[in-house]
């Protein structure tokens, strides 16, 4: 229970239509993308500026109450879901783009702004943001950052952390801290940037980020390529590599993926298909179709089954309707998923997949890969099927077992949130463990941000 | 059909709600498409967040009061989150399901019932008082220049000083129009829509006079009634199904192959899907509703269509260029999925391309009676829409829908220093083809 103090404070602070207490309210800030974990807080605040975030900061701490901050709700791993009480802090307000600085390349931006909108704004000015996770067009800045988020593009650009310049974040306790700059090179101090991005609002409220933006290639070319096993198709991205091209993405689907979507869209698959690429090169115009021939040369050197170039938009398009469709298409096999999504070294892939195979018939159940796999990102589906029985959880931990083994991580780019907490152990040993801890008792020291996140509570 | 108890009624919210709870990933794609979240951004206002409280409300863990109620009342019903919906789910279902439990446990507010009065009653208020209502109106609003619009003399309730009025048409379009053409040739049943054929007949007259030119009668069933949006809006479902049955009657008029052709993005949705998502499993109204559902056109879709398309460019050859900016109207774009047709015909009218707004897919915010009942919000969604329309500088600005045409024209009253007249393609379309 809130004491009334407390809230009577919020209200003042913010006026009563920017707080709530309200039951409906509280059932609509328990959820975010995961389909099972749900918590209603005990209420809602939705600040408009730093001082306010600051001063929300200290009240919970005067009166001990668990806060969790919130960006478009978008996430697969409860991170915003507010799992001890307390109250959620929705910073959906602040949703302005500050500063376009196109001859520095940067952008200031609020922890609110929807990513596709920030992306459109650089592209009018023939720039471009190139983090591109699937929900761009409702995620925001914020938890991107607070994620750590990659997408379809982190083969050749990166992930979030590598755009993210400087931070202004307000500490559990209150205090409003300015990490970072407006310089690529910056060695003034720790690298406190990087400490934020990927915490998941474990150890401060972002309010403020400069962002790195690069010139807007010029052209892009897109192509599919499909062989006959993941082995071959792991053989051509070996290939591909070895020409000295990088493509900007690099996705892939296995047999029971691409299996999934023929039946749902009859796109033209062969059986005798067992994966498909879906290749991106972008650059400059005229030396695009010299890289999508070494492309095409290296994927035929290892027995490429089709071979697919769009010409057109609409050809693209086309090209990724197969990518597009998965998971409607998933559906259509089972309507119960258990979904991960794990990373390994971009040459163990093949291997990955082979334990997953083992996984599955070892358990008798459905596993279907697909994802980023220029980066390494695998996300797996694992079912029983339509009408099997309840889905064995041993499966997922052996999952978790065979990314250790290969040196993988347990979580690529949906965090760790309130759902993979007990597996982080697998990645983080107990000193590291210890220090993250420390991190953390550091900055708040009474655990009241976004509690029962990523690491579990000794 | 037999009257609900109050069990049976949760039930079927329950089975509704339930449908679409379990199509609702929570993904919260449908953040970015509802204009009542981009003005107030609170998670109640999102498709998911209603869902989720739906769900909530039918599970009986929330009451329903009126503090809840004000939630499912601030939707326009756009439909621009059940279009966006990678998963399919049907928020616009779900709200107006609410909507009716709560009208059945706490009434219907009486602005929303008094349009329903003024629209639910074929040969009432509106069309007996038509001749009266036209005159008296003069005295009461002073007409607003270049439109057929009218603004207030004096202050009344719910229409304030900048208040955009419509002229109430001293002879409705159906009194005034019954059949239109050679009787041998092909024809259309034209569903006129309560604003063509009370206030905006000249939509109506010009929809004549585009299919007149180009071979097609035009046949208006008199019995036609309001289709029953606003009603289906404010909860009063039983006031429809009189409605639905009624327009069933009207419009089986000349077969099965002939279509029916609306020129109201509102009329058209509830004809093509609005009846059926609320009494498809109704069987005494089912296969008439289907019937209705497979043969409505919105004109633009109608005049796109091939057979037609090429006589059209023909007759517009000769049209005056002028620049025109289009809004797409919700239940056009959205409910409808039509956004390539009205603007190729809109291009014809104007002899050039469409000058794009920035959004044209915005709502311009009036939702029905939504305006009425959330009338600051309702206005901050229309200013955002004047000003990217304004900013296009263009001659005219196009839309579909007769509810579009009064709330943009309300919105240019409002903003200082514009003045771009508002119309519905059809009536550019006449002027293009002249005499």
């Amino acid at each position: 229970m809130l004491h009334q103090e407390f809230i009577s404070k919020l209200e003042a602070l913010l006026g009563k239509d920017r707080c709530s207490f309200s039951p409906e309210d509280m059932v609509a800030y328990s959820y975010d993308a995961n389909p099972e974990k749900r918590a209603k807080p005990e209420g809602m605040v939705s600040p408009k500026n730093t001082e306010e975030v600051a001063e929300i900061m200290k009240l919970a701490y005067a009166y001990d109450v668990p806060v969790t901050p919130r960006g478009g709700g978008s996430g697969y791993t409860g991170g915003c879901v507010p799992v001890r009480g307390g109250i959620v802090m929705a910073m959906d307000r602040f949703n302005r783009i500050l500063e376009i600085d196109r001859d520095n390349f940067l952008v200031i931006v609020e922890p609110g702004v929807v990513v596709k909108d920030l992306q459109a704004e650089a592209d009018r000015i023939g720039l471009m943001y190139p983090p591109d996770p699937a929900s761009i067009a409702f995620a925001t800045i914020g938890g991107n950052i607070a994620e750590n988020a990659g997408g379809i593009r982190a083969v050749k650009y990166g992930v979030t952390k590598h755009y993210v310049m400087g931070l202004e974040v307000v500490l559990p306790t209150g205090e409003i801290v300015r990490t970072g700059s407006k310089c690529i090179k910056d060695v003034a101090g720790y690298n406190l940037t990087e400490l934020f991005v990927g915490s998941e609002g474990t150890l401060g409220v972002i309010t403020k980020a400069v962002v790195k933006v690069v010139p807007k290639p010029e052209a892009r070319r897109t192509m599919t390529a499909t062989f006959a096993t993941l082995e071959k198709a792991a053989e051509a991205v070996s290939a591909i590599y070895a020409t000295g091209v990088r493509p900007a993405t690099l996705e892939f689907l296995d047999r029971i993926s691409l299996e999934a979507v023929e039946k749902a869209i009859a796109f033209g698959a062969k059986p005798e298909e067992g994966a498909l690429l879906l290749i991106e090169v972008d650059g400059s115009d005229h030396g695009l179709d010299a890289e999508v021939e070494k492309i095409q040369a290296a994927c035929e050197k290892c027995g490429v089954i089709t071979f697919r170039k769009a010409q057109t938009d609409e050809d693209r398009e086309d090209l990724w309707k197969a990518r597009r469709a998965l998971s409607f298409a998933l559906c259509e096999i089972a309507t119960e998923w258990e979904d991960d999504d794990i990373s390994v070294p971009i040459a163990r892939i093949p291997a990955m997949i082979r334990k997953l195979d083992e996984i599955a018939e070892r358990h008798h159940i459905i596993i279907a890969n697909f994802g980023h796999y220029g980066d390494g990102n695998i996300h797996i589906g694992m079912t029983t099927g339509k009408n099997g029985g309840p889905f064995p959880m041993v499966a997922k931990q052996e999952v978790v077992a065979a990314v250790v083994e290969l040196e993988g991580r347990i979580a690529a780019e949906h965090g760790i949130g309130c759902v993979k907490v007990e597996n982080l152990h697998w990645n983080i040993d107990e000193p590291t463990m210890n220090l993250m801890r420390r991190f953390k008792t550091l900055l708040d020291p009474k655990g009241l941000l976004n509690p029962g996140k990523v690491m579990p509570e000794v | 059909m037999a009257k609900q108890t109050q069990a049976e009624k949760l039930a079927a919210l329950q089975k509704l709600v339930k449908n679409e709870t379990d199509k609702c990933i929570r993904c919260g794609e449908c953040r970015t498409v509802c204009p009542v979240f981009g003005e107030t951004p609170l998670e109640r206002y999102t498709a998911r967040g209603k869902i989720a409280i739906a769900d909530s409300l039918a599970r009986g863990e929330l009451e329903f009061d009126a503090h809840t109620r004000e939630l499912f009342d601030n939707c326009l019903l756009c439909t621009g989150c059940a279009s966006q919906c990678s998963s399919g789910a049907r928020a616009d279902k779900v709200v107006i399901a609410v909507r009716e439990a709560f009208a059945d446990k706490l009434g219907v507010p009486l602005v929303k019932k008094a349009v329903a009065q003024a629209l639910s009653l074929p040969g009432g208020v509106l069309e007996t008082g038509a001749r009266i209502g036209s005159a008296a109106q003069k005295l009461a609003f002073k007409a607003v220049p270049e439109t057929s619009g009218l603004y207030r003399r004096f202050a009344m309730p719910l229409v304030d000083k900048d208040q955009y009025v419509p002229q109430l048409a001293a002879t409705p379009f159906r009194n005034a129009v019954r059949f239109a053409g050679n009787p041998d040739q092909p024809k259309v049943i034209f569903f006129t829509g309560c604003m063509t054929n009370y206030f905006m007949t000249e939509i109506g007259h010009s929809l004549v006079k585009v299919l007149n030119a180009l071979g097609v009668a035009v046949e208006v069933p008199p019995d036609q009634a309001c289709c029953g949006m606003p009603m289906l809006a404010s909860g009063e479902h039983e006031i429809v199904r009189k409605q639905a049955r009624r327009n069933i009657g009207a419009l089986a008029l000349g077969g099965a192959d002939v279509p029916i052709v609306t020129a109201c993005a509102s009329c058209g949705h509830m004809l093509k899907h609005g009846y059926l998502d609320r009494f498809g499993d109704d069987p005494g109204l089912a296969p008439g509703l289907e019937d209705i559902a497979a043969r409505t056109r919105d004109i633009t879709e109608f005049l796109a269509a091939d057979a037609l398309r090429d006589r059209l460019a023909a007759l517009t050859a000769k049209a005056a260029r002028r620049s025109a900016t289009y809004h797409d109207p919700c239940h056009l774009r959205k409910a409808q999925k039509l956004v390539t047709e009205p603007r190729r015909i809109l291009e014809m009218a104007t002899g050039g391309a469409v000058d794009e707004m920035r959004h044209p897919e915005a709502c311009c915010g009036l939702g029905g009676t939504y305006c009425l009942a959330n009338m600051e919000r309702s206005k901050q969604i229309q200013a955002k829409k004047i000003e990217d329309a304004v900013s296009t500088r263009a001659d005219v600005v196009a839309t579909a829908c007769p509810g579009c045409i009064l709330q943009l024209r309300d919105g240019m009253r409002r903003r200082k220093g514009a003045n771009m007249p508002v119309k519905h393609i059809i009536q550019l379309l006449a002027e293009a083809i002249g005499a």
